[in-house]
């Protein structure tokens, strides 16, 4: 099967760093996989993250989007931020933010957006009358929600997570990653999620790939790959959520 | 609303306290500097009783609330006129003096503010802030007399001072500031003469200050620009200018309209050194003649005016931030 988007030596190193913080990464995404990546702080998960998205150019590397080289085209990859607290536009109605992606891919009457943005409210479980609020006026839970709903507004094929929940408390965690596998589940979307949480990753991801110093260092079957990891960060990784269990 | 109001009503009464005592603590005899150096002992005592200088200080400070409320501010000990009268005419040469300047900071503050923070590290930005620091660090007194020995002393280009040509007959007061008047008249060279007498003092006043606000739309704009949903609008394909006037700018303008605001009210409040230099007749002139000549109810309401200019730009930018940032509109 065609991969829905395929990374092949992806490298970055910014300017006066020492090291790569992404190094030689290839990786492949099926149609409606969910992959969720692994790794400590500094790691190069986000930077990797947002390279997939066109968020990062990298300084070496090739994507392909269903096997024709190139950047995905625009709105088949959207993007959800680890903070939700910078990631909608502070001066603008809910509304707005929520139909913004959708009415830079296509023109879109007033009417449109809104009756787009109610729709997208509803699929976020979040009521219809909050299109009209500003984001200051939701809790970190709900704004995450809206983030989400504004990924979906162009119907992506793939959505990429950067540690989607890592900001919110338990329970709003919770229903989050809820939210995400019914979405999954009802359009069949391809999702990479970001996290250094083992138990959210396993709960989640079809696959895993857990990166160590900008690498991806091993890959397999959550379940499988967190019960005998073969590589040092991955051990490492289990090690750490084992002791913080405990 | 009402509860800033209020605020605003007690800065004021405080500032007028504040001044009467000060005033008070001079040591000069306002009867005397009425009555002149000739006159005898007994007409500055009967001076001293008209003015009700003779009474307590608290019943003369209500004496004079009791006046400012009817919006009489006293009698110039120079001039021998109201003091209110002599400040309205002083007032519109100010305005539009603080006008032309504020536009210069605005759109020199934004431009090289705009432009540093997007050529963050790169060349572009160091030549901005190097000259951001030369201009905060130049004194008004010296960036003047350079504009003056430039640009009318070597190049003749613009006349060194006052308001309008010599020759020239100002145009009938609307609105006090000449330029607009000439405008409004369809005098247009008039209106070109007060433009020609108006930059160099603009220049001279907003040189210093537009290097803060270069700076200060820097700042906050390297933070906007770090945003995730600012990130997210590049990434969809928008043009680095919608980003920036679109995305960035108008969440990067909440610090700076307090600047701005406080700004403008520094320039209402007369530009004492700038106006000294040009032969600028506006408050800054009118105030340092009042200095000069000890008149204190001159003094008193010139000072009152700027706190109301100050009070009123606090208020401007409460207003103001609601309608830019509805994080921080009526809660």
């Amino acid at each position: 099967m065609t991969a829905l988007l395929a990374a092949r030596d992806l490298r970055w190193q910014p300017a006066g760093a020492k090291a790569p913080i992404v190094d030689g990464v290839s990786l492949a995404i099926s149609p409606g996989e969910f992959v969720g990546i692994l790794g400590g702080s500094g790691c190069g998960k986000t930077s990797l993250s947002r390279m997939l998205a066109g968020l990062r150019r990298p300084d070496a590397g090739t994507l392909a989007w269903k096997g024709a080289a190139g950047s995905p085209p625009r709105g088949a990859v959207s993007f959800v931020f680890q903070d939700p607290f910078t990631s909608l536009n502070p001066r603008k109605p809910l509304w707005w933010s929520l139909t913004e992606a959708a009415a830079l891919a296509a023109p879109l009457t007033a009417a449109a957006r809104r009756s787009l943005a109610d729709e997208l409210l509803v699929q976020v479980g979040l009521p219809p009358d909050h299109a009209t609020r500003f984001p200051h006026q939701l809790s970190g839970g709900q704004r995450q929600r809206i983030a989400i709903g504004r990924a979906l507004a162009t119907q992506p094929e793939l959505l990429i997570l950067d540690e989607p929940t890592s900001a919110l408390d338990l329970s709003v965690q919770a229903r989050i990653l809820n939210l995400l596998l019914s979405l999954q589940a009802s359009r069949n979307i391809a999702m990479v999620m970001v996290s250094h949480d083992i138990a959210v990753i396993r709960h989640m991801a079809h696959r895993v790939l857990v990166m160590d110093a900008g690498r991806i260092v091993e890959s397999g079957e959550p379940t499988a790959l967190l019960a005998a990891p073969r590589s040092t960060a991955g051990a490492r990784l289990v090690a750490n959520f084992l002791s913080a269990d405990i | 609303m009402l509860r800033r109001l209020a605020a605003t009503l007690v800065v004021l009464l405080g500032v007028s306290v504040v001044t009467f005592v000060i005033t008070q603590l001079v040591p000069s005899d306002t009867a005397r500097l009425v009555a002149g150096d000739l006159a005898s002992e007994a007409r500055v005592a009967e001076i001293r009783q008209e003015l009700g200088l003779d009474r307590p200080l608290p019943v003369q400070y209500a004496t004079y609330m009791q006046r400012l409320a009817r919006g009489d501010l006293g009698v110039s000990i120079r001039s021998g006129r109201p003091v209110a009268e002599e400040l309205a005419e002083a007032l519109p040469a100010t305005v539009e003096l603080a006008l032309l300047a504020f536009v210069i900071i605005l759109i020199n503050g934004l431009l090289l503010g705009s432009l540093a923070a997007l050529a963050a590290g790169r060349w572009p930005d160091h030549l901005i802030r190097l000259l951001s620091t030369m201009m905060i660090s130049a004194p008004t007194f010296w960036i003047g007399l350079v504009l003056i020995a430039l640009c009318f002393g070597q190049l003749d280009l613009l006349p060194a001072g006052g308001r309008l040509s010599p020759e020239l007959v100002p145009p009938v007061a609307i609105t006090g500031l000449y330029g607009l008047d000439a405008m409004l008249a369809g005098q247009w060279r008039l209106a070109g003469d007060v433009v020609t007498h108006l930059l160099m003092p603009a220049l001279t006043l907003a040189l210093a200050a537009s290097g803060s606000a270069a700076r200060l739309v820097r700042a906050s704009l390297l933070e906007v620009l770090q945003e995730d949903h600012v990130r997210r609008a590049r990434v969809a394909g928008l043009s680095e200018w919608v980003v920036l006037t679109r995305y960035a700018l108008p969440n990067a303008l909440v610090p700076f309209i307090t600047t701005a605001a406080i700004l403008l009210a520094d320039l209402l409040g007369g530009a004492v050194v700038t106006e000294a230099i040009f032969s600028w007749p506006g408050l800054g002139s009118y105030t340092l003649e009042a200095v000069a000549g000890l008149d204190f109810p001159a003094i008193m309401g010139f000072t009152l005016l700027a706190a109301l200019f100050y009070a009123a730009a606090n208020l401007v930018v409460d207003v103001l931030y609601g309608v830019v940032d509805p994080r921080l509109g009526p809660a």
